[in-house]
């Protein structure tokens, strides 16, 4: 028995209460009028705006999605619903009405109530009007239904969509081939096409077991966190910059991007997922202590939202961020529009104007900031860096002791910088030269300053400066007109400001008693000098190999402050000042309300609201209330992410709006098997890896997508009930990354840093300079910059999202503009050439039809047909003549002619890369059957 | 033929502008030419924007009272949020004259544009509240300015559809790559067809007209009679393919790709200036050298409105050397909006006549303006005097398409600070301009996140008032 088979066994005797259920999910093939499915939507759509939670914009005091407010007697005296009697319910009084004036809903407002859908309403008033919650704010209810076909289903999965098909009376597809199945499931969880080694080596396993252990080998690939964690970075509306007025860099987010991708990889469960991006400040270790640096990473999940910079009222600056966070926060985790909240009770969700702020006080407590990350490769670097510097530390100091003993202990002349007697340099005290003066240049020029220094009896006198310089600015000391050093006032003390200064020994000189003139150069510009020393020298001996030995610990600590390691930041939020706030009327910062205390939504929370402590933002708490399946949102949010798994690898979720769960949202097309695996996902301590592989594992993962069915495209066209596999258009990032990988040149490097393309004010060079950036990159899409408002356009083509809002669902678009690019992008054409080159320079394809059968191993993981190894074959002679018809017409030159062969070898491939070109043009390159 | 295009020879695939037909070969396209709800006064628009901010109480909103208070404190509270410190009031530099039978008042500035004053309908009470470019652009475009929302362009794309579809429903012309950059004519959750298609890569500087192309347009290598050998394999392997002939999806995909390929033909047609003539050229000031930027923009304009798209926009941006703040006169006031309206005067005076002589005028909406006005106040600082931004009352104007001629609408206060009569704000312009076009503003919504989206939010008036 396989794991999976003992883990159906327990889990089913220990959820399933009675599966007497006989055919199919009740819920969902029953004749009898359910309010949340049948009636909640068309009130929700119709009424709800004028007649539903918003209190505010209710009219005529009348509320339809309660039974309390539908059944209350109105000012006119009637009753909007009286159950078991739709005779007397002047709802339908309303909609039915002929007078236009009358008429319910107003023409302005909305379309009016069809025949059929008054008829059930009429119906679900006669049955006795009953509400019910709406559905995903219920607990999790299911029954594993019974099926006929008995030795179809894998898994109690495959027995919800069986038990669908079979009451409609259609058979699920057979199961697709095996070349199929490996293609889908590399795409499906690598986003990479097989290659032809891999396609044989799964051909070739003919034990039982095989698509299992494929399964399990994918799964533990580092390219399914790419996979997989793009996927998430949708959800996470994550970007490089702020993208909303202006376009600054988020330097760092990358680093949020590359911890999904490890999480995912990890299989960190989905609950300790959603509270390190939370409060992956707050949180303790628990179970992870491994992941102590990551979760503080995982918070700029909060951080990297887009935000209008240049908003110049701070305080609407503030809550349109917080507004960003909330909307993000509500969509992702708990499939709920939030922020319609923001200026008034929402419209169709019971969600409160108050239940926002309530939430907005907890993010209002809490700061974005951008943080230093002390990972241990920086530690490690960072340790060995002060290790070498404190040894140059040490032998200067030992030069230090040297030139003391070297020196007449008695007074040396010590002259302050700006104390000069001529120059153009500038004295700065307040700045660079705070409470010390300093002198510097004032812009570029030749830069001088001269000193007049009286030597009160001959000898030899050592010269030192004391300066601080960020950057080298070498110049000259002159002595009496002769220039006594010209390699002085070099070396970088590490800042411009008067922490850095330091003492440099530049010259050995030898004065008579009188006075002297000492000057100092440099340019165009000077380092920030703040005094000067002459000392006489008692024993010069050895003066200049000490010198150069101390010039040369100089020169390397300069260059060892180069490599200084940068300290890694990353983007990230800690608790700020910690407070509730007070409802924004109208979603007004000007126009305040009460104040709420900081809380969770009071309906979507199914027990007791958690207790927030009066000095923490309550992030913790927020994380644990919307995983908390029994006194939480649990149930709501395990069947958000369920559902986008399942989208995931299906093409289409069984709720449509993965990001709305609510009212408005779209149904579930299969209630109880969302519900089953979230259930499963919850007993699975949140494995996100256990459920993709009980999916690929399953029979409805497998079914072929090639199979026609004349009666099952009759009743369900739209393949709802799943009755064969859905054909699916590769994402932009597939479709770019197979491109380059059929050419074996992509570059498999997992995370890093970012390319580094101009973002803010960019100009059209700029623009020019970035897309050769993306155009020349090799690594896969994941890691390409996502400049907000300049995503790549190879990317947004093929329906990128739109990173300034979170996106559960990317549109498929077929429009003219993707076919362009295929057509005539360089990426494209390049890509082309590249494999032309490879199927062309193989030695062991020895003709035409080889290397075409090479290709369609390479694009498609199978071998072509006979018909299609002869269209490719008319193509390429057809394509060869169109070249050399153009080229027979410039070839006068003699040249030429002794040219012929390696032109013709040039021709041949032009014409192999526009048949590449072709291919990867096709459906097929671009569709996963 | 063997190199045969589906049977059909290229130039019958070149779909006629202006024909709504559906052909036989034609994409089921989301871009079809829609039947408007209400009656449309304008077919299509074309957007002036003027980048930065023009200066309203320099260019069209005469305030004689600032002569009177040069110099002395505004004598009412001013803006609770400014952008930059502010001063005292200045007058303008310039004197104003009334022009043509309805005696319009424009500033000496203009020397072209008094010649078609009759035309202008002047929008005096444009208000606003957000005093940042980005924000104040986006909401100009957009209808919001805090959230990335579909541009008009794309919202007006997405209702009406589009007459010539082998050129983009929405093109904007040399766009900034600031303020809210391609924010201001994205789709944002509308279908990415009604995206902007920019014409010149968007930039700051933005790409010179005459380095103006649509991107992807031309193969680097493959000649027309080869990307028709490539598109006819693509077809054969069509046939081949499993099921594929029963999938619409798939059959959609291969005729996008007969598209496109007329798409290519009838772009560079579009964008082909050389086929006007020099009276044109002259007309639009493109044999000027100050001139010849803005007009080859302007008549590029009215090329792609002849060709029934359906929303133009053209920017007068950071396009010149001098020019690298647009009208954002924060200092210099003098020069910097001189030479502004040296640049666009005589194309823009050029482009509404020659839409009126080709009789474009009636049915297109010409709109000029920019995301503020300035401030009649002077802007603290050193150097040449400058004003700051100022969204709380400033002009926009509008032609031909279903609006009065030589008509002035709306009022700001004596000192053009608050607009006090008649106030239009964006959303207010936007339902206008739908309303112009034949679309209910309330009507036209798109579902996403659960919530029915207007471009006018939860807001917006008809200006009625302006209606011819």
């Amino acid at each position: 028995m396989t794991t999976v088979e003992h883990w159906m066994r327990s889990s089913i005797l220990a959820i399933v209460i009675a599966a007497t259920c006989s055919a199919a999910d009740a819920a969902d093939v029953s004749k009898s009028v359910d309010y949340n499915r049948d009636i909640a939507p068309l009130l929700a759509d119709r009424c709800f705006a004028c007649h539903g939670p918003d209190a505010s914009a209710r009219e005529a005091d009348l509320r339809l999605d309660t039974a309390q407010g539908a059944e209350a007697s109105l000012e006119s005296g009637v009753r909007a619903i009286v159950p078991h009697d739709p005779g007397s319910s002047e709802l339908i009084a309303r909609i039915e009405q002929s007078d236009p004036n009358l008429r319910m809903p107003p023409a302005e407002a909305g379309q009016a109530f069809a025949d059929e859908e008054i008829a059930l309403l009429k119906r679900w008033i006669a049955e006795g009007a009953s509400y019910r919650n709406h559905w995903s704010f219920e607990p999790l209810h299911f029954q594993i239904p019974e099926v006929e076909n008995k030795s179809w289903p894998a898994s109690g999965m495959d027995r919800f969509v069986l038990a669908r098909l079979e009451a409609a009376g259609l058979t699920p597809a057979p199961e697709a081939d095996r070349r199929t199945l490996v293609r889908r499931a590399y795409f499906g969880l690598l986003g990479l096409p097989p290659t032809p080694k891999q396609v044989q080596s799964f051909l070739n396993d003919t034990r039982p077991g095989a698509y299992e252990r494929l399964v399990d080998q994918l799964l533990d690939l580092p390219h399914f966190g790419e996979r997989w964690g793009r996927h998430w970075l949708d959800v996470a509306r994550y970007g490089d910059s702020n993208g909303g007025d202006e376009n600054h860099a988020y330097p760092h987010a990358w680093r949020y991007r590359d911890y999904v991708i490890r999480a995912i990889n990890d299989d960190v469960p989905y609950d300790r997922f959603v509270a390190e991006q939370l409060a992956g400040d707050l949180i303790g270790d628990g179970d992870f202590p491994e992941r102590s640096t990551e979760k503080l990473i995982g918070s700029g999940f909060l951080a990297i939202g887009m935000k209008i910079l240049a908003e110049q009222d701070e305080v609407k600056k503030r809550a349109d961020m917080v507004d960003e966070q909330l909307d993000t926060i509500g969509k992702a985790f708990l499939g709920l529009t939030i922020a319609c909240a923001r200026c008034h009770d929402h419209k169709f969700d019971p969600i409160s104007n108050e239940d926002y702020y309530a939430l907005a006080g907890i993010l209002h407590s809490t700061e974005q900031r951008e943080q230093s990350l002390e990972t241990p490769q920086f530690r490690d670097a960072k340790s060995e860096y002060d290790r070498k510097v404190s040894e140059i530390h040490k032998q200067l100091q030992a030069a230090g002791e040297r030139w003391a003993s070297m020196l007449d202990g008695a007074a040396p002349i010590v002259l302050e910088a700006e104390a000069f007697a001529r120059g153009n340099v500038i004295v700065d005290t307040s700045n660079y030269g705070k409470q010390i003066g300093v002198i510097s240049d004032p812009g570029k020029q030749e830069n001088f300053a001269e000193y007049d220094v009286e030597i009160p009896f001959a000898g030899r006198f050592v010269v030192e400066l004391r300066y601080a310089a960020s950057d080298s600015r070498p110049g000259r000391i002159v002595v009496d007109g002769e220039e006594v050093n010209e390699q002085a006032i070099q070396h970088v003390t590490g800042s411009w400001t008067p922490d850095s200064q330091t003492w440099f020994r530049e010259c050995l000189v030898e004065l008579d008693e009188g006075i002297h003139t000492l000057r100092i150069e440099s340019e165009p510009y000077m380092s920030h000098i703040d005094k000067l020393r002459i000392t006489r020298a008692q024993n010069t001996n050895g003066f200049q190999a000490l010198y150069n030995t101390e010039q040369s610990l100089y020169a390397s600590l300069s260059e060892l402050r180069q490599q200084r390691p940068e300290t890694p930041k990353m983007m990230a939020v800690a608790d700020g000042h910690v407070r509730n706030v007070r409802v924004h009327r109208r979603g007004s910062h000007l126009d305040l309300g009460e104040e709420v205390p900081r809380g969770m939504l009071q309906t979507v929370a199914i027990h007791a609201q958690p207790k927030l402590p009066s000095d923490k933002s309550g992030r913790v708490q927020l994380a644990r209330w919307l995983t908390d399946a029994d006194e939480g949102a649990g149930a709501l949010a395990a069947r958000v992410i369920v559902n986008r798994l399942w989208q995931g690898h299906f093409g289409q979720g069984l709720i449509d709006s993965p990001n709305n769960m609510g009212t408005m949202g779209a149904r579930p097309t299969h209630p109880q098997l969302l519900d089953y695996l979230a259930q499963r996902l919850i007993d699975e301590q949140w494995s996100m890896k256990r459920l993709h592989r009980l999916i690929l594992l399953s029979k409805t993962y497998r079914m072929a997508s090639v199979h026609t069915d004349p009666q099952a495209q009759r009743i369900d066209p739209e393949n709802r009930l799943l009755w064969r596999r859905k054909r699916q258009r590769l994402e932009a990032e597939a479709i770019r990354d197979a491109l380059i990988h059929v050419t074996d040149r992509l570059d498999t490097t997992i995370g890093g840093a970012n390319l580094m393309v101009t973002t803010s004010n960019p100009s059209a060079a700029d623009l020019r300079e970035n897309q050769r950036i993306y155009e020349d990159s090799l690594r896969r899409t994941i890691y390409l910059p996502v400049v907000r408002t300049n995503v790549y356009d190879f990317l947004t083509l093929f329906d990128f999202p739109n990173a300034a809002t979170s996106v559960g669902r990317r549109a498929k678009t077929t429009v003219p503009t993707q076919a362009l690019l295929m057509m005539n992008n360089p990426v494209v054409i390049k890509q082309a050439g590249q494999l032309a080159r490879r199927v062309m320079a193989d030695p062991k394809l020895v003709d035409d039809p080889q290397r075409i059968d090479r290709l369609y191993e390479l694009l498609y993981a199978r071998p072509p047909g006979q018909a299609e190894i002869d269209s490719a074959l008319e193509f390429l002679s057809l394509y060869l003549a169109t070249i050399q018809r153009s080229t027979a017409d410039e070839s006068d030159d003699p040249e030429a002619h002794a040219a012929e062969s390696e032109r013709s070898e040039s021709n041949r491939r032009r014409a192999w890369t526009a048949l590449c070109q072709t291919l990867v043009m096709s459906h097929e390159f671009v569709y996963i059957n | 033929m063997a190199l045969g295009f589906g049977g059909l020879a290229l130039d019958s695939l070149l779909a006629q502008p202006g024909m709504t037909a559906p052909r036989p070969d034609a994409l089921p396209s989301p871009l079809a030419p829609q039947q408007t709800p209400l009656p449309a006064r304008a077919k299509r628009v074309i957007f002036l924007f003027m980048h930065g901010g023009p200066s309203h109480i320099d260019l069209f909103d005469p305030k004689p009272k600032l002569d009177q208070y040069d110099g002395k404190p505004l004598p009412f509270d001013g803006s609770r949020v400014t952008f930059a410190q502010r001063g005292n009031l200045m007058r303008s530099p310039w004197k104003f004259r009334r022009y043509g039978e309805s005696g319009i008042p424009m500033s000496e500035l203009w020397q072209s544009l008094p010649e078609v004053a009759d035309e202008i309908c002047m929008l005096h009470s444009v208000c606003e509240t957000n005093v940042a470019h980005g924000g104040a652009c986006m909401k100009l475009h957009t209808g919001f300015e805090s959230v990335v929302a579909p541009s008009i362009g794309s919202w007006i794309s997405y209702g009406l559809g589009t007459e010539n579809q082998n050129l983009p429903s929405f093109i904007t012309i040399c766009p900034t790559s600031l303020h809210g950059g391609v924010n201001n004519f994205g789709n944002a959750f509308l279908p990415s067809i009604h995206n902007g298609v920019p014409l010149g890569t968007p930039g700051y500087p933005n790409t010179l007209a005459k380095d103006a192309q649509f991107k992807y347009l031309r193969s680097p290598h493959a000649t027309r009679g080869q990307q028709e050998l490539q598109l006819e394999l693509l077809r054969k392997m069509h046939r081949h393919q499993d099921g594929a002939a029963v999938e619409p999806e798939l059959e959609n995909r291969l005729k996008s790709f007969e598209l496109a390929f007329r798409m290519q033909i009838a772009a560079p047609e579009a964008t082909d200036l050389s086929r006007e003539t020099q009276a044109t050229r002259r007309l639009y000031g493109i044999d000027n050298e100050q001139t010849e930027n803005f007009g080859s923009m302007c008549l590029l304009a009215r090329r792609f409105a002849e060709r029934g798209v359906r929303f133009i926009q053209v920017s007068h941006a950071h396009s010149l050397p001098f020019n690298n703040e647009q009208w954002d006169q924060h200092s210099h006031l003098k020069t910097g909006h001189s030479i502004n309206v040296g640049q666009i005067d005589r194309p823009i005076t050029g482009l509404l006549q020659d839409l009126k002589s080709r009789g474009l005028l009636d049915d297109t909406l010409v709109i000029w303006g920019g995301e503020f006005g300035r401030t009649p106040t002077v802007q603290k600082g050193d150097g040449e005097l400058g004003r700051d931004h100022h969204p709380e009352g400033f002009t926009m104007w509008m032609a031909g398409g279903g609006v009065k001629r030589g008509f002035r609408y709306g009022k700001t206060d004596e000192f053009g600070y608050y607009a006090v009569e008649d106030r239009c704000t964006i959303h207010d312009l936007h339902a206008t301009i739908l309303y112009l076009l034949g679309l209910d503003h309330t009507r036209l919504t798109y579902r996403h996140a659960g919530r029915d989206f207007r471009l006018t939010d939860v807001q917006g008036q008809v200006a009625e008032k302006i209606l011819l």
